[in-house]
C-alpha cells in the first residue's frame, strides 16, 4: 500500500499554494495549509505512524478524526497529540510515541508473541507476589506504559477562563446543529454554537458541491444573526441547571481556555460517530473507517491506497466506493452487508493488508478495506443529563430516552432523514429551545433583584411538538464470525472480553474495569456499543438486556492548563507592603495576606522594642464598626465577658465562643462614642467573626438594631511598642492627652495623628511593653509611618515583623487562637476564668459550659486540657512546637507544645502548651518527647506570662 | 505631659498627609497597556464612598431614590446605589457625596460610615468592558439581567467585589488589600482586547 497526495480537488480544505515544513522523527516532509498531520504524514506516503498499547503492533489511521484510536503522537514537548485532528503548523516536530528504536521496528512487538498470555489482569495477576518485589516490577513495567514525553521545563503557556450565559447552547455544527443555532437566533435567542472540528457541517464537510454550498450558506446566516460560534471547541460536560463547560482551542494567543456556559437551554446535535468491525486482522494498517476515507479523500486530497474493499451495510460505505473510484483507486470488490456480504479477515504483513478474506471463504487482493457498518449515537451530555438512551436492534443503535425538558437532542442521533428532513428537524428544535430559553429567561429576571423587570404574566412552558425523525433499518454488524480488536486504544480483543465474561467479570461495568475496554483515550466513542455486542453475545442475551456503561464527563479531555486558566491568586497588601519590601523585610504568607516575617533580626527587634520602640503593621486585624442602641446586647452575646457598662473611651478583652463553648476568636473592642464601637478580632479570624456576627443579628436576633460593617481595609494599623512609645506618640499628636492617669491602658481615643484627622488610638499591645496601637484612615497609613520613623529615629525607633511579635506576645504568655488553642479548646482551658461570666443571661456557648462547668467528674475533670506555659529545665533547648508531652517514660500522651521560642529577652527557651489538668499544677515537672527522640523535662510555670507578669510595663 | 525632648513639638515636623490608593500602576500592568481602548481601567480610589443604612420606607430611603439591586446618577454626579437590603452608597468626589448627604432627611438614616478608604474603587469602561468581565465574575451581563443602573455583588478575579453598572462604566469595589492585585488581575484580563490605563 502506498499513499499519495491527489490532483487538485473540489471542496478540499487545504490551500496547495501554502507549504508548511514539519518534521517526522527527525525527517524532513511537508504538507500544506490546512492539512492535519495526518494527512499531511499519509501524503508523505507515512503510514505506519504508532504502536499499539499492549502489543506494540503496527497502527495506522483509522478515522481520520478527534477519536482516531491510533494517531497520538509526540509533538515537540507536547505528548499525545491527536494527530488525525490537529492542524499542521509550520515547524512542528512530530514523532512516534513509546518506541524503540522506531515505529517502523518497534522491539516491545515481542509482546505480541506472547499475546495471548497478555490477558485482562495479566499484570495484576502476574506480579502481585512477592510484595517486595514490586518497586522493581513497576520500574520496568513504566517503560511499556503507553504516552507520549512530558517535559517538565516547558514554560507554562498561556490559559484563559470566561463565563458565558447564552439563551441556547448547541454542542454540535453539523446540519442539524446550524439549523437549530439558526432558528433560535431567528427567534430571539442569544446561541452559542460550538463545534468539535475546524469547520462547521458534521459530515456535508466531505460531501459534494451542493452540500458545501448548504454548509456555507447557513455559516453565513449564522454570521448574519450573530451567533457566537467556537470551532476546533468541545462541549465538554453537562452539570445541574445547565451548566455546560465547553474547551475553546480556538481563542487566539490562548492554548485553551474553559467556558463556563450557563444555558437556558441545551441543544445537544453530536452527530453520529462510525463504529469499527471486529474481526482478525481489524487492526492492521490498511483497514480504514468509510468516513475517515471520505475525509482523506476529500478533504484533504490523500488517496489512501491502491486497490480497495469496500464493506458497506448504508450510504456511507457506498459513497466511500464511489469516492475512491473518483480519486483512482481501484474497488475491486464492494461487499454489500444488506445483501447479506460479509469479511472475516484480512490477511498480510504486520504493518499491510494484503488481502480480504470475505464471508463465502474466498479472498481479494487488497492493500484497503473499508467498513461502514453502523453508528454509534454519542449520547455523553445526554447521560450527563440524566437520560439513559435505549437500543433499537432494527437500527442497530442506541437513542436518547428522556433528556430533561431544558436538554433537546437533535440530528442524527435522534433518528435517520434527508437532509432536509434533518435540518428540518434541528429548525423545529431551535425554535423550541428558544421558546423554553424565553420562559427560563422569564424566571430569571423576576427572581433577580438586579434584573430588568419583567412583563405580563409568566409564559407557558412550551410543549414538544416536534415531529420525530425516522429510524432508519440498518443491519446489526458488530463481530463477524472471527475475533479481532475491540478497543484499539487499550489494545482489547473481542477474545479478552469473552475470556473477562467467562472469569466472572459479566456485567458491563465490571467488564469495562477489568479489561479496561472504553477507558483508553477514545473514551468509548468507537468501542462501547461492540464492547456490550461481543459481552450480550458472550452472555446469551440482547444488547438491551446488556446494557451500556454511564458516559461521564468530559466528553474530550482537557488539559490540566485550561482547569487552571490565568494564573492569579489573590494577595491582600497593606499600605505599607512596598515599605517593608524595600526596607528588607522577608514576606510571610499569612492566609492572603504577605506580610513582614523580619527585617533581617527578629531578636534584635525584639531587643530593640523593649529598650527602646518599635513599630508594627498590624493592618490584616480585623476590625468591624458596630452602631446601634444594642450593640452592648450583641457584644454580651458574642463575648462570654460583660460589656453593658462600657464607657465611652473604654477597651475591653473579650473570648468568643461557638455554641459548643469552643473557643471561636477573641479580641478587644472599643467604645468611641455612645452609639459606635470598634470590635477588632484575630487576623484570620476577620471574615468569620463578621459572618458570625451577621448570622447571629440577621437569623437569631433580627429585632436588634446593630450596624456591622467591616472596616478592616479602612483602616491601616500600627502598633507603637516600647518604652519610648509615649513620647514618640505624643510627637505625633500634640493634642491628645497622654497623661497615664487620663489615657490609662485599656483605653481607647479618637484623635488627630501625624495631620491625619479621624485616627483611633488604642492603649493596648500584644508585645507587653507600653503601646499605642494607631489605627488610621488607609490612604494616610503610608505616611503616618513614614512620619513616625522621622520623629522617632532620636528615640530609635525601628520596625518590627511578625516573628519578633509572635516572640514577645509569647513572652509575654497571650495565647494565640487556633494555635495555642484548637478545635476542641473550650474556653475554661485557656485560664480565662474570670472572663466566662456564667451570671450572664445568655451568651453563646453557655449551656454548653454551664454542662462542662457542672461536671463533678473527677475521671472527667483531671483529663480535661489546659493552657499553660512552661520553661525547659534546659534553657538552652527549644523543642519543636506540636512536640509531645508524655507522661513520665511512658508514650503516653498528656499534651503538646502549642508555642515555643528562645526568649531574647530572658535569654531562655520558653513554651506555651496544652496539658491535661492533672498535671497543670505549677511546678510539676513534665517530659517533653523531642521529634528526634530525645526526652527532656521542663516546669509548667505559675503564670502564662514569663516576662512582666504583673503587666507593669505595659500599665505604666 | 511626657512631651519633653528637644524636637518642635508644636508639630511642625510633621508633614502633610499624602493620600495613597491602593492601586500602584506597576511595570507588569503598565506593560500590558497598548491603549487599544477595547477596555479602559481606571483607579477611582480617591472617589469618597459613603455607606448609609437606612430603614426600608423611611424618608431618607425615599430620598436616596434607589432600590436594592440598583442605582442612579445625580446631577452632581454622585452614584447613589443600594448595595445590600437598607445598605445604601454615595459614590463621587468629596464635595459632591457631601452635598448630597447634606440634603438627606434624617428620618430613618440609622448608620454611616465613611469608607473612602476602605475599598478599592476601579472604573471599567470600553466597549468591552463586558467581554473583559465575563473572563473573571461569573453573572450574566446581558442588559436583560444586568442593566444600565444595576448593582450587585459577586466574585470578581476571585475576589468579593460590589459591581455598579454605571452609564457606560462598570465601578468594581473591593476591600482596599486586594485592590492592586484586582488592578492586575483586570489588567491582565484585558490584555486581548486592547488595554488603556487611566483616564
Amino acid at each position: 500500500m502506498s499513499t499519495s497526495r491527489l490532483s487538485a480537488r473540489s471542496g478540499e480544505v487545504i490551500d496547495r499554494t501554502k507549504t508548511v515544513p514539519f518534521t517526522w522523527n527527525g525527517r524532513s516532509l511537508s504538507g500544506y495549509d490546512g492539512d492535519t498531520i495526518g494527512s499531511a504524514l499519509l501524503a508523505n506516503n507515512v503510514r505506519i505512524v504508532s504502536r499499539s498499547m499492549k502489543y506494540h503492533r503496527p497502527r495506522s489511521y483509522m478515522s481520520m478524526d478527534y477519536w482516531d484510536p491510533n494517531a497520538l503522537l509526540q509533538v515537540g514537548d507536547e505528548p499525545n497529540v491527536r494527530s488525525a485532528h490537529r492542524r499542521l503548523e509550520s515547524g512542528m516536530d512530530v514523532s512516534a510515541q513509546n518506541v524503540w528504536p522506531s515505529v517502523d521496528r518497534d522491539i516491545k512487538a515481542a509482546n505480541g508473541l506472547v499475546g495471548r498470555f497478555l490477558t485482562a489482569g495479566f499484570y495484576y495477576k502476574t506480579f502481585i507476589n512477592p510484595q517486595r518485589l514490586w518497586p522493581l516490577y513497576e520500574k520496568v513495567l513504566a517503560t511499556f506504559a503507553p504516552g507520549g514525553k512530558v517535559d517538565l521545563d516547558t514554560p507554562h503557556g498561556y490559559y484563559d477562563k470566561r463565563y458565558a450565559h447564552p439563551d441556547v447552547v448547541v454542542a454540535g455544527g453539523g446540519p442539524a446543529g446550524m439549523a437549530a443555532a439558526i432558528s433560535a437566533a431567528e427567534a430571539g435567542a442569544s446561541v452559542m454554537l460550538v463545534e468539535h472540528e475546524y469547520g462547521l457541517g458534521g459530515h456535508l464537510r466531505w460531501g459534494d458541491d451542493s452540500d458545501r454550498a448548504i454548509v456555507a450558506e447557513m455559516s453565513q446566516r449564522l454570521i448574519d444573526l450573530g451567533v457566537e460560534v467556537l470551532v476546533d471547541s468541545t462541549v465538554t460536560g453537562r452539570y445541574d441547571d445547565n451548566w455546560i463547560s465547553i474547551a475553546q482551542r480556538s481563542h487566539p494567543g490562548v492554548i485553551e481556555r474553559l467556558i463556563k456556559a450557563r444555558a437556558k437551554i441545551l441543544v445537544v446535535a453530536a452527530g453520529l460517530i462510525e463504529r469499527p468491525y471486529v474481526f482478525s486482522g481489524n487492526d492492521k494498517p490498511g483497514v480504514m473507517l468509510s468516513g475517515g476515507v471520505r475525509r482523506l479523500v476529500n478533504m484533504y486530497g490523500v488517496r489512501p491506497g491502491s486497490r480497495a474493499v469496500v464493506l458497506t451495510a448504508n450510504e456511507s460505505g457506498d459513497q466511500a466506493a464511489a469516492d475512491l473510484e473518483a480519486a483512482g483507486v481501484s474497488v475491486v470488490e464492494l461487499v454489500d452487508a444488506r445483501n447479506g456480504g460479509g469479511v472475516t479477515a484480512v490477511e498480510g504483513s504486520p504493518s499491510q493488508v494484503e488481502s480480504v478474506t470475505l464471508a463465502d471463504g474466498s479472498t481479494r487482493e487488497a492493500d484497503l478495506l473499508v467498513t461502514a457498518v453502523g453508528w454509534t449515537a454519542p449520547t455523553s451530555l445526554l447521560n450527563m443529563s440524566g437520560d439513559r438512551p435505549s437500543y433499537d436492534a432494527s437500527a442497530a443503535r442506541f437513542f436518547p430516552s428522556a433528556p430533561p425538558d431544558t436538554v433537546l437532542a437533535t440530528g442524527g442521533m435522534v433518528g435517520d432523514g434527508t437532509l432536509d428532513e434533518l435540518v428540518g428537524h434541528g429548525t423545529a428544535t431551535g425554535q423550541l429551545a428558544a421558546a423554553r430559553a424565553a420562559v427560563t429567561a422569564y424566571r430569571l429576571q423576576s427572581t433577580t433583584a438586579r434584573a430588568l423587570p419583567v412583563d405580563g404574566p409568566e409564559p407557558d412552558w412550551p410543549s414538544d411538538q416536534r415531529a420525530p425523525l425516522a429510524h432508519r433499518q440498518h443491519p446489526e454488524l458488530y463481530r463477524s464470525s472471527t475475533h479481532g480488536m475491540v478497543d484499539f486504544s487499550e489494545d482489547v480483543s473481542s477474545k479478552d472480553l469473552v475470556a473477562a465474561a467467562a472469569e466472572g467479570f459479566d456485567s458491563v461495568e465490571l467488564l469495562k474495569r477489568f479489561t479496561t475496554a472504553t477507558m483508553g483515550p477514545s473514551q468509548g466513542k468507537l468501542e462501547t456499543v461492540n464492547t456490550v455486542a461481543v459481552l450480550a453475545e458472550a452472555r446469551g442475551e440482547t444488547i438491551e438486556q446488556v446494557g451500556t456503561t454511564v458516559w461521564r464527563p468530559p466528553y474530550a479531555p482537557i488539559s490540566l492548563g485550561g482547569l487552571a486558566g490565568r494564573i492569579f491568586e489573590p494577595v491582600r497588601r497593606s499600605p505599607m507592603q512596598d515599605w517593608h519590601e524595600a526596607h528588607g523585610a522577608t514576606p510571610l504568607v499569612a492566609g492572603a495576606w504577605i506580610r513582614p516575617d523580619h527585617y533581617g533580626d527578629a531578636a534584635e527587634e525584639v531587643r530593640n522594642t523593649r529598650r527602646n520602640v518599635g513599630i508594627i503593621d498590624v493592618s490584616p486585624l480585623g476590625k468591624l464598626d458596630l452602631q446601634g442602641p444594642d450593640v452592648p446586647q450583641l457584644l454580651n452575646l458574642l463575648y462570654t465577658n460583660k460589656w453593658s457598662k462600657l464607657p465611652v473611651g473604654g477597651v475591653r478583652y473579650g473570648i468568643m465562643c461557638a455554641e459548643d463553648g469552643v473557643v471561636l476568636d477573641d479580641g478587644v473592642t472599643g467604645r468611641l462614642s455612645d452609639n459606635r464601637y470598634l470590635m477588632t478580632t484575630t487576623s484570620s479570624g476577620a471574615a468569620s467573626v463578621w459572618e458570625w456576627a451577621e448570622n447571629w443579628l440577621q437569623t437569631e436576633r433580627p429585632s436588634w438594631k446593630v450596624d456591622v460593617t467591616p472596616v478592616t481595609g479602612a483602616y491601616a494599623s500600627i502598633n507603637v511598642a516600647g518604652p519610648k512609645s509615649r513620647e514618640l506618640i505624643g510627637r505625633l499628636a500634640p493634642e491628645l492627652d497622654l497623661d497615664p492617669e487620663r489615657f490609662k491602658y485599656m483605653q481607647v481615643r479618637t484623635a488627630t495623628v501625624a495631620g491625619v484627622d479621624n485616627c483611633v488610638v488604642w492603649r493596648i499591645g500584644f508585645t507587653g511593653e507600653l503601646s499605642y496601637e494607631v489605627h488610621v484612615p488607609a490612604g494616610y497609613a503610608l505616611h503616618l509611618w513614614l512620619q513616625l520613623m522621622e520623629q522617632g529615629l532620636d528615640l530609635g525607633v525601628a520596625p518590627f515583623g511578625i516573628e519578633a511579635q509572635r516572640i514577645m506576645r509569647l513572652e509575654k504568655g497571650h495565647f494565640i487562637v487556633g494555635q495555642d488553642t484548637d478545635g476542641l479548646t473550650k474556653a475554661p482551658s485557656t485560664g480565662m476564668g474570670a472572663l466566662i461570666k456564667m451570671d450572664k443571661e445568655d451568651f453563646v456557648g453557655k449551656p454548653e459550659l454551664a454542662w462542662e462547668l457542672e461536671n463533678s467528674d473527677p475521671d472527667v475533670l483531671k483529663r480535661r486540657p489546659a493552657v499553660v506555659a512552661l520553661q525547659t529545665l534546659d534553657p538552652q533547648i527549644v523543642p519543636e512546637e506540636a512536640s509531645q508531652l508524655v507522661r513520665g517514660t511512658t508514650t503516653e500522651i498528656i499534651g503538646r507544645i502549642t508555642s515555643s521560642r528562645m526568649s531574647p529577652t530572658l535569654g531562655r527557651s520558653i513554651c506555651l502548651g496544652q496539658i491535661e489538668q492533672q498535671y497543670a499544677d505549677a511546678g510539676n515537672i513534665v517530659t517533653i518527647l523531642l521529634t528526634d527522640g530525645r526526652r527532656i523535662e521542663a516546669e509548667v510555670q505559675a503564670h502564662h506570662a514569663h516576662y512582666d507578669p504583673e503587666g507593669e510595663r505595659l500599665r505604666g | 505631659m511626657v512631651n519633653t525632648t528637644d524636637l518642635d513639638l508644636t508639630n511642625s515636623g510633621v508633614e502633610a498627609p499624602t493620600y495613597r490608593t491602593s492601586v500602584v500602576v506597576t511595570p507588569a500592568t503598565s506593560g500590558l497597556a497598548d491603549g487599544g481602548g477595547g477596555v479602559a481601567l481606571v483607579d477611582r480610589g480617591d472617589h469618597t464612598k459613603l455607606m448609609l443604612r437606612c430603614d426600608a420606607g423611611s424618608a431618607a430611603a425615599a430620598a436616596l431614590g434607589v432600590s436594592f439591586g440598583s442605582s442612579r446618577i445625580t446631577d452632581s454626579g454622585v452614584v447613589i446605589t443600594g448595595l445590600r437590603p437598607d445598605e445604601y452608597w454615595l459614590i463621587g468626589t468629596a464635595e459632591s457625596v457631601t452635598g448630597e448627604r447634606a440634603g438627606l432627611p434624617a428620618d430613618g438614616l440609622r448608620s454611616e460610615v465613611d469608607l473612602t478608604h476602605g475599598r478599592t474603587l476601579i472604573e471599567v469602561s470600553g466597549p468591552k468592558a463586558t467581554g473583559m468581565l465575563e473572563k473573571v465574575c461569573g453573572l450574566d451581563f446581558s442588559d436583560a439581567m444586568t442593566p444600565r443602573g444595576a448593582a450587585t455583588s459577586a466574585s470578581v478575579a476571585k475576589v468579593s467585589c460590589d459591581i455598579v453598572r454605571a452609564g457606560d462604566s462598570y465601578l468594581v469595589a473591593c476591600d482596599r488589600s486586594f485592590g492592586q492585585y484586582l488592578m492586575e488581575s483586570l489588567a491582565d484580563a484585558a490584555r486581548e482586547f486592547g488595554l488603556t490605563l487611566g483616564d
